[in-house]
């Protein structure tokens, strides 16, 4: 009996290899490329009018095929399934039977330039899942680039001028967007700009576990990564402070060009440049590009929680009017220790002092012909002590105990060490008009000069 | 109050009355050496409060000196000397998270309206009410705590406070409102029925379907003095009063009176307004306070 | 000695509470004066519609996209509907009618538009609608508005009771609805109407003496006059309003 079982059950063991390795074989037999090869032919054949046309067409050998270019050092493996990618009779078919759009292949032959180096993906696979490779669970680094998103790899071998000439609308708006809302106050690129965020230098090639995909809705990929956080920047990273919110349109055109930002270049005869004039930037493109995220237009004093500060309104003409272009510079340049003002000077946030200079008489265009009248204020004749206990009563409540800032700013910084007496006697004095900072000086709260004074002895010694 | 009698009872009763007082005052000043403070003795509790009644009389006036004072140092900044809500610092403006800007408006203090009650809609706050905003602050507006002030010291801020509204003459203090916090808040079948109620009470017509302050409704909404105000954001929240379930639970029965925020008391049950609570504590992502 | 304190504190109490908190006295009034008139206005003033706007589609279908606001009715003779009128300070008079004042949230409109509340009475405030209505009732102050109640009717057929407070001119609003209005004088006397379709008002049963009236119209705005009424026969008292 118990032979005949131990038969039985080899028997069917064995059946079961024999159909896994038969299925196994078939499945080899009869790869993805070769049903799209197949369907290819026939289409081919149907669409041919000429005689000629159908000699070729039965000429056409089903066959695994590949794309080797040596300069590139790709292998691309793509057309075994988009098949017709250069036969004009496959204009009307479907993908991937169809005719490359456009006239892009006349200037970029496939056999030059192959398929990956502006659709990318992985051009070795021979089947459409690892080949576009979308998604976490096909564990490739990198996915095809989304056809909204193509424009990403003109930059490659072609410079901003040649693309605006060429019809590359959506990254020239996409680098516009990326100037223009002040990308760079917090993100460095290039060796410049702010340090509040992450550096963005190659971030187009990052792989994909680069980007935390935890909250990613949709297709966990890099383009669905960045367009989700230039809608709603804390929807894909909770902790961050990114302030600027863009409509899904402008979304899709700056992940266009932070995608263009890569790190491999193309050899040198590639490229096709024109001779783009190098214009200076002025003062208000500047200000656009590193100082608008924060401080906006300027004229808005409000309590933002995400930095959780006072971003000051630095257009505000009660703060132009006792703050000289000196005093501005010198903010700019050393930036405000304890706030997120970083120092923009060339050995930091990397501004020429000339690119500063510019900012600061750009910020100062609005200031009004009207100046304070200057005062004496000696501060030899300052007591300290006196000045604190004014100030835990008048000022921490919005300053903080130590001068560190809440709904007022940090006073405890070397910026108010270095600041111009004057200039902050008139602040406390005369406050800061359409922001909270109330006059203090007689007009308004009642401290006497000398009680002024005092306190400008104790937060300078913070 | 309105009462049947002749006038000339009326002036009677009132010299009758002077008479009275003067001579209470005169007997209760003249004990007052010699009066203990009986600890459990009901009928002498009456006389002791007649005791303290001559005292706070007397300390009356000290004790507003004290409060003008100190509200001239800590308050006038942004209340206003007159207390009209309009001091030097003006409006303060907040930028949230979601990138909506909140114009903060100091309370005037001159109406006697105020939004953080444990009393019903319509009744002023009790001692206790100002005595807790004054001491704890308000979060996220910026109104400081004043913790580093002593006791006697916050007192007399609720008593000058109270000096700004004749309402507080001539109104009788309302009934308080307990916050008895049943067991089963924050159970899974609460917060089940509190998003049931949440859509039926129609919230999501100012405070979004998300509870992020959103909803079809929230640009419309002006305060008692015509400014502008937005619905709460339960996203990013915290209650400014301060996000406990008793505070949340105050806030459905009381209304936040001057604001847009109506007193659920009369349209849910007791049992219906804590579902409320357990749901949008879980909103507000703030299920810790249930432990 | 400690009892007889005790008698004289609860005196001192109930005494200084009858006292100091009635201004108005209740008293019977045999054979007393009236004032009666008629507001016009000074010239007709177009009826201004009220655009309902809302993102709501649903409220747009309960509501329509505009109504009529009510707030000129002016007759032939330019007579105005609508103009309460009252005598804020009354010392001694016939008793408050008990008589609960009846609020409706209608199709997004408050009704009626204005209206006497008088004190010791409840406001009764009903939703027919089946969308969301607060109603706010706050009192007007110095030109400043004073929240008495604010209160949530989320469903239809919701009906809430709240007694009647505190005394004044109040304005009501719901702030789901912003162009929803209405106008109550809550009054500790009972010396207060409205004027009818032809501007026409009578108040009666007053003691002889002079009173300040107080006309008020939500357009026009408010006038306070004075008029010396006499035992038994009636005052006249007109006013024609302009449009500022």
């Amino acid at each position: 009996m118990q032979s005949r079982f131990y038969a039985s059950l080899l028997l069917i063991s064995a059946l079961i290899l024999l159909a896994f390795v038969s299925y196994a074989g078939l499945r080899e037999l009869n790869p993805e490329w070769k049903t799209y090869q197949k369907e290819y032919k026939r289409l081919f054949f149907n669409n041919a009018v000429t005689p000629d046309m159908k000699k070729k067409a039965a000429e056409y050998t089903v066959g695994i095929r590949q794309i080797y270019i040596k300069d590139l050092n790709r292998v691309d493996r793509c057309d075994n399934c988009h098949v017709g990618v250069e036969n004009p009779l496959m204009a009307k078919e479907k993908v991937p039977y169809r005719q490359h759009s456009g006239t892009y292949l006349k200037d970029h032959p496939v056999t030059k330039f192959g398929c990956t180096i502006c659709h990318l993906g992985q051009g070795n696979a021979t089947n459409k899942k690892e080949a576009h490779a979308e998604g976490h669970d096909t564990y490739w680094d990198y996915p095809i680039l989304p056809l909204k998103h193509i424009q990403s790899s003109c930059t490659q071998c072609h410079n901003m001028d040649f693309l605006s000439k060429h019809g590359a609308d959506v990254i020239i708006e996409g680098e516009k967007l990326f100037n223009e809302k002040g990308c760079k106050g917090c993100h460095k690129l290039s060796g410049n700009g702010g340090v509040l965020g992450k550096a963005l230098d190659g971030v187009g090639s990052q792989p994909i576990h680069y980007f935390p995909m935890r909250y990613v809705e949709g297709e966990r990929t890099q383009p669905s990564w960045l367009k989700q956080h230039f809608e709603d920047p804390r929807k894909v990273v909770p902790e961050s402070v990114m302030k600027v919110k863009l409509t899904p349109e402008e979304a899709d055109k700056l992940t266009t060009y932070i995608l263009s930002i890569r790190t491999y270049d193309p050899p040198k005869i590639y490229r096709r440049i024109n001779e783009e004039p190098i214009v200076a930037k002025d003062g208000h493109a500047l200000y656009n590009m590193y100082c608008v995220a924060c401080h906006e237009d300027g004229k808005l004093s409000a309590f933002d929680e995400n930095l959780k500060g006072t971003i000051p309104a630095i257009e505000n003409p009660a703060f132009l009017m006792n703050a000289d272009d000196r005093f501005i510079e010198m903010v700019v340049k050393e930036g405000r220790k304890g706030t997120p003002m970083t120092s923009w000077q060339l050995s930091s946030a990397g501004l020429t002092d000339e690119e500063i200079k510019k900012i600061v008489s750009y910020v100062a265009l609005q200031r009004g012909h009207e100046s304070s009248k200057p005062v004496s204020v000696n501060l030899k004749t300052g007591d300290k002590d006196a000045g604190k206990e004014i100030f835990n009563v008048r000022c921490a409540l919005c300053h903080g105990e130590k001068g560190q800032g809440g709904l007022g700013l940090n006073l405890a910084n070397q910026i108010i060490k270095k600041a111009d007496d004057q200039y902050l006697f008139k602040t406390i004095r005369d406050g800061r008009a359409t922001t909270p900072m109330p006059p203090f000086g007689s007009t308004g709260l009642g401290l006497t000069d000398q009680q002024i004074v005092n306190v400008i002895s104790y937060i300078k010694a913070f | 109050m309105i009462v049947n009698k002749k006038p000339s009872l009326q002036c009677i009763s009132y010299i009758l009355i002077m008479v009275f007082s003067l001579l209470i005052f005169s007997i209760a000043a003249a004990e007052e050496g010699a009066l203990k403070a009986p600890q459990d003795d009901g009928k002498n509790a009456v006389s002791v409060d007649v005791k303290k009644d001559v005292q706070d009389a007397g300390n009356n006036e000290a004790q507003l000196t004290l409060g003008k004072k100190l509200f001239g140092e800590r308050c006038v900044v942004c209340h206003g000397a007159s207390g009209n809500g309009k001091g030097p610092a003006g409006v303060i403006k907040v930028m949230e998270k979601s990138g909506r800007v909140l114009e903060i408006h100091p309370r005037d203090l001159t109406s006697g309206t105020f939004k953080f009650r444990t009393v019903s809609t319509g009744c002023l706050p009790l001692d206790e009410d100002l005595l807790r905003t004054i001491t704890d602050g308000i979060l996220k507006s910026f109104m400081p705590d004043a913790k580093v002030l002593k006791l006697d010291e916050r007192k007399a801020l609720v008593a000058y406070v109270k000096t700004f509204s004749p309402r507080f003459t001539a109104e009788e203090p309302c009934k308080q409102i307990a916050a008895k916090m049943p067991k089963w808040v924050g159970s899974k079948d609460s917060i089940v029925k509190g998003e049931a109620l949440y859509k039926k009470m129609k919230c999501p017509d100012c405070h979004g379907n998300d509870g992020s302050g959103n909803g079809p409704k929230s640009n419309d909404i002006v305060d008692d003095w015509g400014n502008k105000i937005l619905p709460f954001n339960f996203r990013t929240g915290n209650l400014k009063r301060g996000s406990t379930p008793d505070n949340v639970y105050l806030t459905f029965t009381t209304g936040l009176d001057g604001s847009g925020m109506p007193s659920y008391e009369d349209s849910l049950k007791d049992e219906e307004r804590w579902n409320l609570v357990s749901f949008t504590l879980k909103l507000m992502n703030k299920a810790e306070y249930l432990k | 000695m400690k009892k007889v304190l005790l008698l004289f504190v609860l005196l001192t109490f109930v005494l200084s509470g009858i006292a100091f908190a009635g201004p108005y006295e209740v008293v019977d009034v045999k054979g007393g004066g009236s004032i009666t008139g008629v507001v016009k206005a000074a010239a007709k003033v177009a009826d201004p519609v009220v655009k309902i706007e809302t993102t709501k589609p649903e409220e747009h279908q309960l509501c329509g996209m505009t109504a009529p606001s009510g707030m000129y009715e002016i007759s032939a003779g330019m007579g105005v509907k609508n103009v309460l009128v009252y005598i804020e300070e009354v010392p001694k008079g016939k008793a408050l009618p008990k008589m609960d004042y009846k609020l409706t949230n209608l199709k997004c409109q408050f009704t009626p538009l204005v209206g006497i509340a008088y004190s010791g009475s409840n406001f009764v405030v009903t939703n027919s609608d089946p969308v969301f209505h607060n109603t706010s009732i706050g009192l007007m102050v110095g030109g400043k508005r004073s929240t008495v109640y604010n209160l949530a009717l989320p469903g239809k057929d919701q009906v809430i009771t709240k007694p009647v407070r505190r005394t004044g001119l109040n304005s009501v609003k719901c702030d789901a609805h912003p162009w929803m209005r209405a106008w109550i004088y809550a009054a500790k006397n009972p010396y207060a109407t409205i004027t009818d379709a032809d501007g026409k008002y009578e108040i009666k049963d007053l003691l002889p003496g002079t009173y300040k009236v107080t006309f008020f119209h939500e357009g026009f705005g408010d006038v306070t006059k004075d008029v010396t009424v006499a035992a038994g026969k009636p005052a006249t008292l007109d006013h024609t309003f302009s449009k500022k």
